[in-house]
């Protein structure tokens, strides 16, 4: 439930306790090699997520550990909210965007405070903040890899630890996540195939890629990545087809998972609530040219809604993606459409419903950033960005709405291990939901480690 | 292992988890609302279904004809006769719902333009030529498609300047963002429904006198027109989540010969407020009384004792006698028969629990015994105290079904609806 510990104060003191443990004990541990996230903005990204990279017998340690504190300072407008004054139809969450007010990377809002007016489980987490600037702490996220020394097998777990103060209604209580745990195996030196097992983050799109922190390069997630991010639990397929004569390649990702794509705000992704498993896949093509990249993909996800337990309730959803990277200018694009049919008494994370409506939604974004080398001291990227994005969605019988957002922010990389980000959103009711004051102002620093 | 055992391999692991495992749970019960547009459909499909519901814990489910009829162009909305505390009453229903532990309060945007000794003045176009635009015109908030509506509104006043174009405002999103203050009004029963042609039926008795809407009115609904249905303010109540206070609404049942239990189709018995609580009526205390509560209902049925027996003298009802299931009564004394029509009707439908198979003898031997109220012998079950108080807590069942249900005639006279 919302607002309820998932784990102590006390597991997250342990959990940093052990992961600075863990690192003082590895002395002999020459420096990790740079993760991919932590090159260029954005990332290589092409494969199945962040997973770490594969290192076979004879690399220097079996095991890295890594990580990153991500805090934040986040002023929404109003409340906090998209609720709007005055506005008493129930549930309170269907009739606006209650993603709308995001203030960090990992799509937390300022607040869910429907004040008293009943709600059906389409909320995002909170951090309670309200419409008090306050400075957060986003996320401590620290990172164990395994490499087994004489097995193709890799073992990969990220804890995240939010710290939260649950006064405000509808907001997170402070909780440790097991964000992904799992091992994968890769049986072919001369294959990029990869079969991972475990909890691991999405395959749809190409958002999921930019889920951390210290890899995204602006700090709210788009307003469709609730129903592309999400991580859950299953097993997963990557396979990889280079074509170097004429510097492409073919990818195709699959996964069948408990909840499939969805945020676990949304759906849970540590159970199957039906029995049956979501599948999911993206297929995509690039070109690598010495100065100009382009990706390409299609994405699709089918199987029962998991945060019910009706296996005749459907869930679907089909996107593209685009991205091009080309003399430091990037460009990243995805569009999303996403349908689920109504289906019986509705479990999430929000809490227990009568039942799970039919749902509709449709929206894409484009993001374009600039990445400006620089040599000065420890700065050596500053990288400005801007993003626009729509949504149309509705629920079975209610009022249509159609949100628009615009994102305009920079970031500075600083050493090799520091980031410094702010944005501004500006979220914008186009029709169905009520206008209100909901546009945020938020910065995030990132320490890695 | 080969590459292309391998990749067989982890195709049969990804197919398999699709496919899924067998033995587990599957398509548990949804709620379910069924709106007069819901009921229409049904009502006019080619071969009707008789009845709706079946799976709600009514036996045998609920008659469609009870609810809806269509002769081919018009739909026509059946008078339904309850007993309230001894009196006939009689009420329509708009929708049904099973399964929902609970159904809410939704707001309804009525544009005035200031107050008149307290009362709002609502915002007309009495110069339109289009006569269905001169009334008032609610906005509504949620629509029937969705599981959230219901026909119980909050009035939410919004103030605007004389002479406003009442097409002006059409959505609940525009009466938001114009920032106009907006006042709380009162509780307003209306039914979205999908036409104009809609026929409610008359009472087939000159004594009952019927009230309600006699023709739908128009509203907007996320910008476009909508039909409603006007049953009037103040007949429900709701707390402080927004849940509409349920009422119970008796339905009588009995055991047939193999033991199941089976619809009498008889008129309901309405009641005042939960199970042996006790609550008294909220009515106003005038003459007539006019009810504020009724418009939403629990369905509970009631299996009828082994002495009970149902009104309706073959004679003078056969339609009636020939409808009635269970324990309907065979003997009925001359001096009914010679009251007729005229002297019984009120009766019409009621369970005695003093009657008897012997026309000299009980309840049903004599005329002068119906009036209860008046002095008569009868012991009716026409009301929530007399039905706690004669049949055993656990022959009163609550269903799975809550109904609007709101009164159009209270104790035979008509429920006016004002604007």
């Amino acid at each position: 439930m919302r607002g309820a510990p998932r784990a102590g104060v006390a597991s997250l003191v342990a959990l940093l306790v052990a992961g600075a443990a863990a690192r003082a004990q590895a002395p002999a541990t020459p420096a990790p090699e740079p993760e991919p996230e932590q090159e260029d903005v954005p990332s290589e990204n092409d494969s199945e997520g962040y997973t770490p990279p594969s290192e076979g017998a004879g690399a220097p340690s079996s095991v890295v550990i890594n990580g990153y504190i991500d805090v934040g300072w986040a002023d929404a407008q109003g409340d906090g909210t998209s609720f709007a004054p005055g506005d008493t139809r129930i549930p309170a969450d269907y009739g606006v965007d209650t993603f709308a007010p995001a203030v960090n990377s990992r799509g937390d809002v300022a607040s869910t405070n429907s004040h008293g007016l009943f709600t059906n489980g389409f909320l995002p987490h909170s951090v309670g903040i309200g419409g008090r600037p306050s400075f957060l702490i986003n996320s401590v996220v620290a990172d164990l890899k395994y490499t087994a020394p004489s097995a193709p097998l890799t073992f990969f777990t990220r804890l995240v630890a939010l710290p939260r103060f649950a006064t405000d209604p509808g907001a997170d209580a402070t909780h440790v996540l097991v964000e992904q745990a799992f091992g994968r195996l890769v049986p072919f030196d001369s294959l990029e195939l990869a079969l991972a097992v475990g909890k691991f983050d999405s395959v749809f799109g190409i958002e999921y890629l930019d889920n951390q922190a210290n890899i995204r390069t602006g700090i709210t997630p788009s307003l469709v990545a609730r129903y592309t991010t999400g991580q859950s639990v299953g097993a997963k397929l990557f396979y990889r087809l280079q074509l170097a004569p004429i510097w492409s390649a073919l990818s195709i990702n699959m996964a069948a998972t408990n909840s499939g794509t969805f945020v676990d705000a949304l759906q849970t992704p540590d159970i199957s609530l039906t029995g049956v498993p979501v599948g999911s896949v993206r297929v995509g093509y690039e070109l690598n040219l010495p100065k100009v990249q382009v990706k390409a993909g299609g994405s699709g996800m089918y199987g029962v809604r998991n945060d019910q337990s009706d296996r005749a309730a459907r869930q679907h959803a089909v996107g593209a993606d685009l991205r091009v990277a080309l003399f430091g200018l990037y460009l990243n694009a995805e569009y999303v459409r996403i349908d689920e049919d109504s289906g019986g008494p509705k479990s999430n994370d929000s809490g227990s419903f009568m039942f799970s409506s039919e749902f509709h939604g449709r929206g894409f974004y484009g993001q374009l950033a600039y990445a400006l080398a620089v040599d000065a001291g420890p700065l050596h990227k500053i990288t400005p960005y801007a993003r626009y994005e729509q949504r149309h969605a509705w629920f079975e019988g209610f009022t249509p709405i159609t949100v628009a957002r615009i994102t305009g922010g920079v970031r500075f990389d600083l050493w090799e291990s520091l980031i410094v980000k702010g944005e501004y959103l500006v979220n914008q009711e186009r029709s169905g939901a009520p206008q209100v004051a909901n546009n945020v102002l938020t910065t995030s620093v990132v320490y890695s480690w | 292992m080969t590459t292309r055992s391998l990749t067989s391999t982890l195709w049969l692991v990804v197919v398999s988890a699709l496919v899924g495992c067998g033995g587990l749970p599957a398509n548990p019960t949804r709620p379910h609302l069924i709106t007069f547009a819901d009921l229409e459909a049904l009502a006019s499909a080619p071969t009707p279904d008789p009845t709706f519901a079946t799976h709600a814990r009514v036996p045998g489910g609920l008659r469609l004809s009870d609810f809806v009829t269509y002769d081919g162009t018009n739909f026509g909305m059946p008078l339904r006769t309850t007993w309230t505390e001894g009196y006939r009453s009689a009420y329509r229903t708009t929708e049904v719902w099973t399964g929902f532990d609970e159904v809410w309060v939704q707001p309804v945007y009525v544009a005035i333009t200031g107050f008149t000794k307290g009362k709002p003045d609502l915002l007309t176009d009495p110069n339109n030529p289009d006569p269905s635009k001169q009334a008032w015109s609610p906005i509504f908030s949620v629509g029937p498609d969705s599981a959230f509506y219901s026909p119980f509104w909050q009035t939410i006043y919004f103030q605007v300047p004389v002479g406003t174009d009442p097409e002006k405002y059409k959505s609940a999103r525009q009466v938001l963002d114009a920032g106009v203050p907006l006042m709380q009004g009162p509780a307003h029963t209306m039914a979205i429904v999908p036409g104009e042609n809609i026929v409610p039926a008359p009472s087939p008795f000159d004594v009952q006198m019927v009230g309600g809407p006699t023709a739908t009115s128009e509203g907007y609904l996320d910008g476009h027109d909508v039909r409603y249905l006007d049953f009037g303010k103040n007949t429900f109540t709701w707390n402080d989540d927004l849940d509409v206070e349920e009422t119970p609404l008796f339905m009588f049942v009995y055991r047939d010969s193999n033991g199941e239990l089976q619809r009498t189709n008889t008129p309901t018995v309405a009641g005042t407020g939960p199970l042996y609580a006790n609550r008294p009526v909220n009515v106003t205390d005038t003459v007539p009384p006019v009810p504020h509560y009724g418009a939403y209902w629990r369905l509970y049925t009631v299996e009828l004792p082994a002495t009970a027996r149902i009104f309706a003298p073959p004679a003078l009802y056969p339609t009636e006698n020939a409808d009635y299931a269970g324990p309907v009564g065979t003997a009925y004394g001359d001096a009914i028969t010679k009251a007729g029509v005229v002297g019984t009707n009120q009766w019409l439908g009621r369970v005695a629990l003093n009657a008897t198979d012997d026309p000299t003898q009980g309840c049903f031997s004599d005329n002068q015994n119906l009036d209860q109220l008046g002095g008569g012998s009868c012991k009716w079950l026409d009301s929530q105290p007399k039905i706690e108080a004669a049949v055993a807590p656990w022959a009163i069942w609550k269903t799975d079904i809550t109904v609007t249900c709101p009164f159009v005639s209270y104790q035979d006279f008509p429920f006016v609806v004002t604007p």
